[in-house]
């Protein structure tokens, strides 16, 4: 029976790390949206703020996709914002209102100093 | 009972014309997003340095758009293996829209490939709807 709820959990533990994979040392600090946040409006940007080593995020192959669940369409595609220094902010501009619905944010970072990858995803949603 | 006759011939058409654009509508939802197909790369095996193709290729249904992107890395210490030089090259078969493919590919660094497990993660992005889709798979390298 103990054993049982021992494996039960490592299961637990290995689905959530499924959130987010990869490099250790570059992980996501900070988004806006909040993961799970229940908007009353649409947001104006999505932005990821990222711990990682100096040198920053590849700005080629760092990126997050904006998907509408449902239909699972692309609205908007997130790039490295170059405008910060340190090279650890992820952002993109929304020019049209996001329509009520969930919306996945699904993202990738590679290090520019050692290409560690790293990806996950969170949800929001706009009522 | 010449009336009778008319309405059955009427039903039957109408059932085939029924099927028929059933079978086009459902075909066309199947194949009017991006549905992976194949790669150069094979899931599961286990390769020599020497065997790998200078490119990883992989093969889609439909059209994608630049916002599809594809990453090697090695696992579990995701380093990325991979060139960063991504491609996406149309291929047109000349009818409907299950006839179009393409190939999304990404160079591979073979400096860095080193005996271990490696990981293939790709999204592509559908042009005529937009929509997401994403996979992977994983190979080896021994020798």
């Amino acid at each position: 029976m103990r054993v049982r709820w021992i494996v039960a959990s490592f299961v637990i533990l290995l689905a959530l790390a499924g959130i987010a994979l990869g490099h250790a040392r570059l992980r996501i600090n900070e988004s806006v949206p909040t993961p799970g946040a229940l908007l009353a409006e649409s947001p104006k940007e999505i932005k990821l703020v990222f711990s990682v080593e100096p040198g920053g995020l590849d700005p080629a192959q760092s990126l997050f996709w904006l998907v509408k669940q449902g239909p699972d369409e692309v609205i908007a595609v997130g790039k490295v914002d170059l405008s910060v220094p340190d090279r650890n902010v992820m952002k993109a501009e929304l020019k049209e209102r996001l329509s009520p619905g969930v919306y996945l944010v699904h993202w990738v970072a590679i290090s520019v100093q050692d290409r560690g990858f790293a990806q996950g995803s969170y949800s929001f949603a706009v009522k | 009972m010449k009336r009778s006759s008319f309405v059955k011939r009427g039903l039957v058409i109408g059932v085939c014309f029924g099927i028929v654009l059933g079978l086009w509508a459902s075909n066309s939802l199947v194949f009017g997003h991006a549905r992976f197909i194949g790669a150069n790369i094979e899931n599961g095996k286990v390769y020599t340095v020497a065997e790998l193709p200078d490119r990883l290729e992989l093969m889609f249904e439909g059209e994608l758009t630049p916002r599809s992107q594809v990453y090697v890395f090695s696992v579990p210490s995701t380093y990325l293996v991979d060139k960063g030089d991504v491609k996406i090259e149309e291929e047109h078969g000349g009818g409907y829209g299950h006839e179009h493919k393409s190939k999304l590919s990404v160079g591979l660094n073979k400096e860095k490939l080193t005996d271990g497990l490696y990981q293939v993660r790709w999204i592509a992005v559908d042009a005529e709807h937009g929509a997401f889709v994403e996979g992977g798979f994983f190979f080896a390298i021994k020798g």
